[in-house]
């Protein structure tokens, strides 16, 4: 009986391309958007992880918050990357950077940068490696020296087809200017925690705060976390420990790729859910226009239900079938918008050069969401056509 | 069913012994509700068929025939009084049982025909053996069956609009035997027909009578129910025979 049922739904249709194609519109405008949404929205998860765990998930940055006035720029001190060390645990190695805009300058080509006083832990938390010669080590932040490493940009802007080891650069900032030694060029890094590392300089963080840039406070620590350490929850306790020194917890601000990660997780998350919800009303909507063909469909074959009827159809045979073709109405809806979906993600994910990760899920979701429209929708429509009354649809014109 | 109706046939032709008859109603009131007012269309209708009759049921517009026939073809139900069908009641019957006595009991042949257009004669056919839930191939080879019995084996795959009158009621009446019901009831089956049509299509119900089916054919028209065995006739919802 079922697939008689669905010989005759697709027999209607076929009678009626135009009316069908419209009334299982709703359906897949609301299967392509789900499926486009939860796509494109798992990709957009995917590859933020991706981004993530490329630029290193192991780095906790902390900096003066919102409300840090004198009072706590003043706590900011060298001393204080040391015991932050020794007192919270996962962490490996604690980095004091000060960082400011400068002009690098090399014969007539200069270039606008931010230059990064750092010691020689830097390298090891970011993973990053030099091109050619050597990045700063302890001895130069020991003896202040007047030495600097090069993005790999700002190496190539500089000294286009040049070795600019061992020539001066000056790096200027409100009409001073202070002459460096290049030891080394970085190579090309990806971009993270606010750091364009292609386009900063390196200098010893002796060197900066006591020569370039006097100051007593530190900018920002960037604290390396030992690899067996989960670095939320370390991040967690070193924030545990910056609300002890500061008792404000807008003082300060405690920031990782991992907690940014989880943020960014969070919003793509919230986003979907919420456009996806907005995509399953249109399905009900859809579901709406479906029951409002059925019904339309019914009433115009009010003779065949009769006729039918006649023939030894019980009310429950007719149900069937109203119920048969409504499902299948929206099943075709459905698959319809699957592809669509598919390909439209598809397209964007390629556009933005995100990696396409289909849900199997919103797929199987929207079969069974498409179906159930389809039932619920189906229902009260069949139901009527089973409860007409032989003689009065017989009798029908 | 055929061989029984055979069997009854047969043990009635050599000593009368009383067998119970195929339609056997006792006071068969019907009442609408039109509007306010209650239109009374039987007011009290007993009469008794037997099986392998040839019966008209005759009357004017409004007399109530129509409403008789609804009974017997178990598209309605009676107000009051009973209806017994092949030692069936089928007056308290709920709409499932109706329409499992409809597809079983009864074979419908209409004045507009009523055949499905969107489909073929063959599926046409084939419908009501869908409903009495026998398998595909069966209903294709019973139907085919049917269809060469009223002489139409060579239009299966044709639509009911590419025949004639006459042909889309032959598609009617083999509908209505495929089942193999014990009762053919047939509503103005050559209203729609031009005379010479009608009677080809007369001659096939007589062909059917004979065969040992019950035929009632439902008309106003003194010319059928002259054709006929025996004939009643409907007034103001009352029978005068």
């Amino acid at each position: 009986m079922f697939f008689e049922n669905l010989k005759l739904g697709f027999k209607d249709f076929g009678s009626n391309k135009l009316r069908t194609a419209l009334s299982v519109l709703g359906i897949v405008i609301g299967v392509t958007s789900v499926i486009t949404i939860t796509t494109l929205g798992g990709s957009a998860t995917t590859s933020i992880q991706e981004e993530v765990e490329d630029a290193g998930l192991n780095v906790i940055v902390v900096f003066p918050g919102r409300d840090s006035d004198r009072e706590v720029r003043r706590l900011f001190t060298q001393e204080l990357a040391k015991e932050i060390k020794e007192a919270v645990d996962g962490v490996q190695n604690v980095l004091p950077i000060n960082s400011g805009g400068y002009l690098v300058r090399f014969g007539k080509n200069s270039y606008e940068s931010t230059v990064y006083g750092v010691d020689d832990g830097f390298q090891s938390v970011f993973c990053c490696e030099t091109e050619s010669g050597s990045f700063i080590d302890s001895r130069d932040n020991d003896r202040r020296k007047s030495v600097i490493v090069l993005g790999a940009e700002i190496g190539s802007e500089l000294f286009p087809g040049e070795d600019a080891l061992g020539k001066h650069v000056r790096v200027f900032r409100d009409g001073t200017a202070r002459s460096f030694k290049v030891v080394g060029v970085m190579k090309s890094r990806t971009e993270t925690m606010r750091i364009d590392f292609d386009t900063s300089v390196y200098i010893p963080y002796s060197t900066y705060t006591q020569r370039l840039h006097r100051v007593e406070h530190v900018d920002s620590y960037f604290i390396g976390t030992a690899e067996d350490a989960d670095v939320l929850e370390t991040a967690d306790r070193v924030g545990d420990f910056f609300l002890d020194l500061t008792g404000n917890s807008e003082a300060y601000r405690v920031m990782s790729p991992a907690t940014m990660a989880e943020m960014y997780t969070g919003i793509t998350e919230t986003l979907n859910l919420f456009l996806t919800g907005v995509a399953a009303i249109s399905l009900i909507v859809g579901g709406i226009g479906i029951m409002n063909i059925m019904l339309v469909s019914v009433a115009e074959r009010t003779k065949e239900i009769g006729i039918r009827k006649a023939l030894g159809a019980s009310p429950r045979a007719i149900r069937g079938q109203f119920l048969t073709e409504a499902v299948i109405l929206t099943a075709m809806g459905g698959f319809i918008g699957m592809v669509l979906g598919s390909g439209l993600s598809f397209m964007g994910t390629s556009l933005l050069r995100w990696s396409f990760a289909p849900r199997p899920v919103a797929y199987l979701l929207s079969v069974v969401f498409s179906c159930s429209v389809g039932i619920f929708f189906g229902l009260y429509p069949a139901h009527r056509a089973s409860k007409l009354k032989p003689v009065d649809a017989l009798s029908f014109e | 069913m055929t061989t029984r109706t055979l069997v009854d046939e047969e043990i009635r032709t050599e000593e009368p012994v009383k067998v119970m008859p195929i339609i056997h109603a006792v006071n068969l009131k019907r009442d609408y509700l039109l509007g306010q007012t209650v239109v009374r269309a039987l007011r009290g209708v007993s009469l008794d068929i037997e099986r392998g009759e040839l019966l008209s049921i005759m009357g004017p517009s409004g007399s109530g025939k129509s409403t008789l026939m609804h009974l017997i073809g178990c598209l309605d139900t009676p107000t009051s009084g009973s209806l017994v069908l092949d030692s069936t009641d089928v007056s308290r019957m709920n709409e499932e049982e109706l329409a499992y006595t409809r597809n079983r009991k009864i074979g419908f042949v209409f004045q507009q025909f009523n055949l499905l257009y969107r489909m073929t004669v063959l599926d046409n056919v084939m419908t009501p053996l869908m409903y009495a839930g026998v398998d595909q191939k069966e209903r294709k080879i019973r139907a085919a069956d049917a269809l060469d019995r009223v002489g139409l084996l060579n239009r299966l795959s044709h639509r009911p609009s590419e025949l004639s009158g006459g042909q889309r009621q032959r598609v009617a009446i083999a509908r209505a035997l495929v089942t193999e019901p014990s009762i053919i009831l047939a509503d103005e089956p050559t209203g729609a027909l031009d005379t010479d049509t009608g009677k080809t299509i007369l001659d096939l119900f007589t062909r059917i009578n004979d065969e040992g089916k019950t035929v009632i054919v439902v008309t106003h028209d003194p010319d059928i129910s002259r054709f006929c065995k025996r004939n009643v006739t409907l007034r103001d919802g009352l029978l005068e025979e």
